[in-house]
């Protein structure tokens, strides 16, 4: 099932920084956990995810390395910084009450 | 069929192309994306799909190039960001302050051997006794006016777009407003000083300058200058030639017809004196012949001038500084009487006044002998100028 391109776009910081977690990752990697995670029901547009990943970098919830791979050119590495620890608590709360408000509401709907 | 790896540069370019971000920032934004498509094209493969197909695909995941440039550089716009392009614009504006003024020196100094050299040559391409060219030394700075806020201006414009990713369409026009209105205030209105029409001109080609140099900015990643229009700078190398071949030919008080004569002048002063003074003299001593001319006649013997009436110091408005002197009309532009006070000495004090656009004047004193005719006593002397008009250019422009 294909979602909003809108909703998806709201929360991709939150997915970034879920992935992420405790680890370090690169772009594609990200992209690929996010896709495998969700079954392939969230599958960011891979053009929206640098946007989103700069942008959390230049907030200063992530940190960025370049490291050398092995299969090809080299890869930025992306980190959570403790801002970025905070900020993926206060997102997934707040998701989780936009979650749960949604419910509550199309739950009600059901009924009727 | 198409290579997969120019179908990748072709699209990193595009996204270069729109980008706008430092070279280091944009070299990284590049690498990154260039690892991405090599990684997910892998994949691809890996999948099933052929090299080309797998590229196009990992092209079109990434979606519209400019969307994905404009995307990260949005991104990474911070208001740090932000100062940080203003700061480079105070600093790249001053930079380019410096290097206009260098511009317009080496522009001003390599016309001023081409002068040289003419000169040196007989070649006089000002004809020095029309009146018009003193200003010469102040035409000097139209260069100036133009390149130096015009290359503060660009390279502001550059700098500021570097910096903050923005594109320099989005930039020049405000700041070329903006910095020309902010100029032509201080220019026009509150700026006061020593002015003439050269000078008006000069004085209002500054935000002419620097709106000229922030709209010849282009989008770059870097803030260099782009190439000047020439006619522009031809022109402005050929007014700078004529200007300081005047000035050099007016420093150099060259007489091109080897003439010096005060006939005529004196003819319409009044005719010379000596025959009248008989075996006397009369010793002349100066206060200045600057703005305000002062004069001390001292007659020998004391009584040389009894029965003259009418003593006056004259100061009469003359064609040119340099050259024969032609006093201009028949009569005075200004005269003062002249007191003989109690040592027997005769002085007076005169001002020549203001002038709009710089005059000249030779002053002379004269007197009425016993015979009823006016006679010239001393001078003429100078030129002197008229006293500079002084204020702000909004005044000069609105003043009759």
């Amino acid at each position: 099932m294909g979602l909003d391109t809108q909703l998806l776009k709201g929360t991709t910081p939150l997915l970034v920084l879920t992935v992420i977690g405790d680890g370090e990752l690169y772009g594609y990697e990200i992209a690929q956990r996010i896709r495998e995670s969700s079954g392939g029901a969230f599958a960011p547009s891979e053009g929206s995810l640098y946007p989103a990943l700069h942008r959390l970098e230049a907030d200063g919830a992530l940190t960025a390395v370049w490291r050398a791979s092995d299969r090809g050119p080299r890869r930025r590495y992306y980190r959570l910084t403790p801002k970025g620890h905070s900020l993926l608590v206060e997102n997934r709360d707040r998701f989780a009450a936009f979650i749960a408000g949604v419910r509550g509401v199309t739950a009600g709907l059901t009924d009727v | 069929m198409s290579d997969p790896r120019a179908d990748r540069d072709a699209y990193l370019d595009q996204v270069a192309g729109r980008l706008r971000l430092p070279d280091e920032e944009a070299t990284d934004v590049l690498d990154e994306l260039r690892s991405h498509l090599a990684e997910s094209a892998a994949g691809l493969i890996s999948e099933g799909l052929t090299p080309e197909q797998a590229q196009r695909e990992s092209i079109a995941r990434l979606g519209n190039p400019g969307d994905l440039a404009d995307g990260i550089r949005t991104a990474r716009q911070t208001r740090r960001r932000l100062l940080a392009a203003a700061g480079a614009g105070v600093i790249a504006a001053t930079s380019g302050l410096f290097w206009g003024w260098l511009f317009a020196a080496a522009l001003t100094t390599l016309a001023g051997v081409v002068a040289t050299i003419l000169i040196s040559l007989g070649l006089q391409i000002l004809q020095l006794s029309s009146p018009g060219w003193q200003p010469a030394t102040d035409l000097l700075s139209i260069p100036f006016a133009l390149f130096v806020p015009g290359y503060a201006a660009h390279r502001m414009v550059g700098a500021i777009s570097a910096r903050s990713g923005r594109p320099v369409t989005t930039i020049q026009r405000p700041l070329a407003l903006v910095g020309a209105g902010v100029l032509a205030i201080a220019f026009v209105f509150l700026v006061r000083s020593d002015l003439n029409p050269v000078k008006v001109f000069t004085a209002l080609l500054i935000p002419v300058g620097f709106a000229g140099g922030a709209m010849l900015a282009r989008d770059g990643s870097s803030a260099r200058l782009r190439r000047l229009p020439g006619r522009w700078v031809v022109a402005i190398f050929v007014i700078a030639t004529l200007a300081i071949t005047a000035f050099a030919a007016a420093t150099l008080e060259i007489n091109p017809t080897g003439e010096y004569t005060v006939d005529d002048g004196v003819a319409r002063i009044g005719a010379p004196a000596l025959e009248v003074l008989g075996d006397g003299w009369l010793e002349q001593s100066s206060t200045g012949l600057g703005f305000t001319s002062g004069v001390d006649l001292t007659p020998t013997p004391p009584n040389l001038l009894d029965g003259w009436r009418d003593l006056r110091l004259e100061a009469w408005p003359v064609v040119d500084r340099v050259g024969p002197i032609d006093v201009l009309g028949d009569e005075p532009a200004v005269a003062a009487p002249m007191a003989r006070d109690e040592f027997g000495s005769y002085a007076a004090e005169l001002d020549v006044g203001t002038a709009k656009v710089q005059r000249w004047y030779v002053i002379a004193t004269t007197g009425i002998a016993p015979n009823g005719s006016r006679y010239l006593l001393t001078g003429p002397d100078g030129p002197v100028p008229s006293r500079p008009w002084t204020g702000t250019v909004w005044e000069y422009l609105t003043t009759p």
